[in-house]
């Protein structure tokens, strides 16, 4: 039976190799890595957890004040 | 197989520990290679010796406390490497956290143990030489011998 592993969304703090793997990650990327490869590489500081956008229904820029109505004005009968 | 040479052997580190402390408590962690090791050392558990002379008779022997030992690789000093990053917070980690690691040999064996690094010293020497470190990682479980597959 073969199990999928958790990936964690991480963010690289700083250059570093890993030659078990050869991968090579860049400070400031995004990578995908599994749990266990995230705490080893978080308990040296090399990454931290990348920190999701929160979802929200609210629009992306704020609604405009609405203008205050002018009192009405009896129309002048002709 | 039978004899092997020590090339190809690895050291790895893991800053988990294993829910068992056998093969497959330690199978079940992701270890991440120290890279750049140029010697792993001798290790392996030793016995102090509890010797009783008594008035009659030869010297009587026993087996005291177990030793688990410690490593004490060479290692060339390589600022990116992941795993000398991981072994190096170890050796400045002033709790008493134990990290887990793997030997592993040319045939594939394995020797899994936990233990604490005692502090990393660098050695500049000459010209012609690399910046070396020489961590001291103090054995404190036994080691678990796995054999190649």
């Amino acid at each position: 039976m073969s199990t999928t592993p958790k990936m964690v969304s991480a963010t690289v703090t700083t250059d570093f190799n890993d030659a078990g793997s050869d991968r090579k990650f860049v400070a400031g990327a995004t990578e995908e890595l599994t749990a266990g490869e995230f705490a080893n590489y978080r308990a040296a500081g090399l990454v931290e957890a990348s920190v999701e956008k929160p979802v929200t229904d609210a629009p992306s820029s704020p609604a405009k004040p609405k203008r205050p109505r002018a009192p009405r004005t009896a129309k002048a009968k002709s | 197989m039978g004899s092997q040479t020590a090339a190809g052997s690895a050291l790895a580190i893991s800053a988990a520990t294993p829910a068992t402390l056998d093969a497959t408590g330690y199978a079940a962690l992701t270890f991440t290679e120290i890279n750049q090791v140029e010697k792993l050392g001798s290790f392996g558990a030793s016995f102090a010796k509890v010797e009783f002379q008594p008035l009659k008779g030869a010297k009587q022997k026993y087996k005291g406390s177990a030793d688990y030992g410690a490593l004490q690789p060479s290692i060339a000093i390589d600022s990116l490497d992941a795993g000398q990053t991981i072994l190096q917070t170890a050796s400045d980690d002033e709790t008493q956290k134990l990290y887990s690691f793997r030997v592993t040999y040319q045939d594939g064996a394995k020797r899994y143990f936990q233990g604490r690094s005692f502090g990393s010293p660098e050695t500049a020497d000459g010209a012609d030489s690399m910046l070396m470190a020489t961590p001291t990682i103090e054995i404190c479980t036994k080691v678990i011998k796995v054999a190649a597959a």
